[in-house]
């Protein structure tokens, strides 16, 4: 499979701090690439190093086949766009200002295609209203449309809905799925809303501490993610203890809720936990999210 | 390079701090004139003297001027969609520089205007060869060109805006206040008449005496030369009316422009954005 971007071992480091140690990875063409980490993991430094707003200490990378170190990759960087943490918007202009002043920076002929392009991302009706006056999700999809001017093949999207509204985390979700499936635009989206994530993503590279962990796809994953039963007990601290005694695997969710993992009687479980006082509401069966799969993967760290 | 400068002449264009700043340098070149004009008329004579005095007011908006416009690019963080889609960091300095240079000459243009138009209704002349005057607007040109420079290196290398604001204003202050300083060093005379009472009550005029407050040798050629090469000592140089060496000027400012862009630029290349 061609892909879009390809990383070598890149480090970055601040000073005695080490944001990137020797980052590895592949974007595939077409691709909605989940980039998971918890905060801290090195996902916005990548970004950066992308985007040409900072330098790797070492290693490279390749941006449809040119090297991070030579001249071409300015060439390679017209084909993409980005929003790199907080959207970058002139917050004195309107949305349509704001196009036209991108369109200008890419030395576009016209402004031709404004227009659309505010429909897509649904501000066509700001008018004169400036972007100070924007909602966090405006200001959000107005900075994906100037992502969009010049009709990039790559996005790069970092962390797009952070602190949206359940609306707005839709409306976003959305846009990424139609410019994927419609202008067939590949994404790099950093997050750590996993929920979320897992509802856009065909595939995924899950980095911590400055290093690729794993990357798989979508349909792998799904593969791989464990069926559990969840169940919903009265006192998970006794569902435990009789777990332990028929040698399950479990992970506890709350106070009544927990899921367990492997082939389980049903009828076995009933009787034990009638033993041991405790009473069971539900079972039902539960794939293991993404959360969890990333969490057996890294591990709970400092930030867990 | 070419598509940023359309970019920033457009937002250039729509910014009100640049707006409010060229109306002020406007108005405050054109007040002084009036000013000067009520008590002295004859000021009207000698309009290329009046046209030269208003420099430093022009630096001090073109410092707030520039410094709001470079801000912006970080507050906002628009400076990332430049670089984003393959502008090199090399066009987007020289880019910010030549605006904001035209900018200052721009400023500078209206402070003149004012005054030029307002002089001549009022039947004045320029009061000096025109070659003489012709080259003091060069001077005036370069230098604001020059601070420009400064100012762009401010602007570029500092991520936050106020921060920006303040250190350009502060400069600015300094700049002037060093170049006024200076001068006025430079002006004491070298000797000093001083005046002694004679015993039938007159006044008698005593041997003049060395003045302890003359700057003299090494000391003196630095501080003219300091002076001679900041855009701010020319600025000064040319209110007060006693351009030290008028010819060489413009080159100083061009090597002002060349050293600032030179550093500006290189560190700029490295610099870690956010």
């Amino acid at each position: 499979m061609e892909n879009v971007l390809t990383t070598h071992g890149l480090v970055k480091r601040y000073h005695k701090f080490t944001a990137l140690d020797g980052l590895s990875m592949n974007v595939p063409k077409g691709s909605i690439y989940g980039f998971v980490g918890r905060n801290g993991a090195g996902k916005t430094t990548l970004i950066r190093l992308i985007c040409g707003l900072q330098f790797a200490t070492e290693g490279s990378f390749t941006l449809y086949g040119m090297e991070s170190g030579s001249g071409e990759i300015s060439k390679a960087r017209r084909r993409m766009g980005a929003v790199v943490e907080t959207p970058s918007i002139y917050l004195d202009m309107t949305a349509e200002d704001n196009l036209k002043e991108q369109y200008r920076v890419l030395g576009l002929p016209s402004f031709k295609g404004i227009s659309e392009l505010l429909k897509l991302v649904g501000l066509e009706n700001t008018g004169k209203k400036k972007a100070r006056n924007f909602s966090l999700g405006m200001r959000q999809r107005l900075g994906i449309a100037i992502a969009l001017c010049g009709d990039p093949d790559f996005l790069l999207l970092d962390e797009p809905i952070n602190g949206l509204d359940p609306q707005g985390i839709i409306d976003i979700r959305e846009l990424i799925l139609k410019l994927n499936r419609e202008r067939q635009i590949t994404v790099l989206i950093s997050s750590h809303i996993l929920d979320e994530l897992s509802r856009l993503a065909t595939h995924y590279g899950f980095v911590d501490k400055g290093r690729i962990v794993k990357e798989i796809s979508a349909e792998q994953l799904e593969k791989e993610c464990r069926k559990c039963a969840r169940v919903s007990v009265s006192d998970t601290k006794k569902l435990a203890t009789v777990l332990d005694t028929f040698g399950l695997e479990y992970a506890v969710i709350d106070e009544r809720t927990a899921d367990i993992y492997g082939e389980i009687s049903i009828t076995k479980l009933i009787d034990a936990l009638k033993n041991a006082g405790c009473e069971l509401f539900s079972v039902n069966e539960h794939d293991e999210s993404l959360e969890a799969y990333f969490i057996n993967l890294v591990g709970v760290g400092e930030n867990g | 390079m070419v598509r940023l400068l359309r970019a920033n002449f457009a937002r250039l264009w729509k910014t009100k701090s640049f707006w409010v700043c060229l109306i002020l340098a406007f108005a405050l070149a054109l007040a002084n004139f009036l000013s000067t004009y009520s008590v002295q008329p004859q000021c009207v004579e000698k309009l290329g003297r009046e046209l030269m005095s208003g420099g430093m007011n022009v630096v001090l908006f073109l410092s707030i001027s520039a410094a709001l416009f470079l801000g912006t690019d970080y507050s906002n963080g628009t400076i990332r969609n430049k670089l984003v889609i393959g502008h090199t960091r090399a066009e987007i300095y020289f880019s910010n520089l030549v605006t904001t240079a035209a900018s200052g000459v721009i400023m500078l243009a209206a402070s003149w205007t004012g005054v030029l138009i307002t002089g001549l209704c009022l039947g004045g002349k320029l009061g000096m060869p025109v070659g003489e005057f012709f080259m003091y607007m060069l001077i005036s040109v370069c230098a604001a060109v020059a601070i420009s420079a400064l100012f762009n290196v401010i602007g570029m290398l500092i991520s936050s805006k106020s921060t920006i604001v303040t250190i350009t204003l502060v400069s600015t202050f300094v700049l002037m206040i060093g170049a006024a300083v200076i001068m006025s060093m430079l002006a004491a005379p070298e000797y000093v008449q001083g005046y002694e009472m004679s015993v039938n009550g007159g006044v008698v005029l005593s041997e003049p005496e060395p003045n302890p407050s003359y700057v003299s040798g090494a000391k003196r050629d630095i501080m003219t030369a300091v002076n001679d090469i900041l855009p701010s000592g020319q600025f000064v140089q040319l209110e007060m009316g006693s351009v030290h060496s008028p010819e060489f000027m413009p080159l100083y400012s061009l090597g002002v422009l060349a050293a600032a862009t030179a550093v500006g630029a290189l560190a700029f290349r490295r610099k870690d954005l956010k």
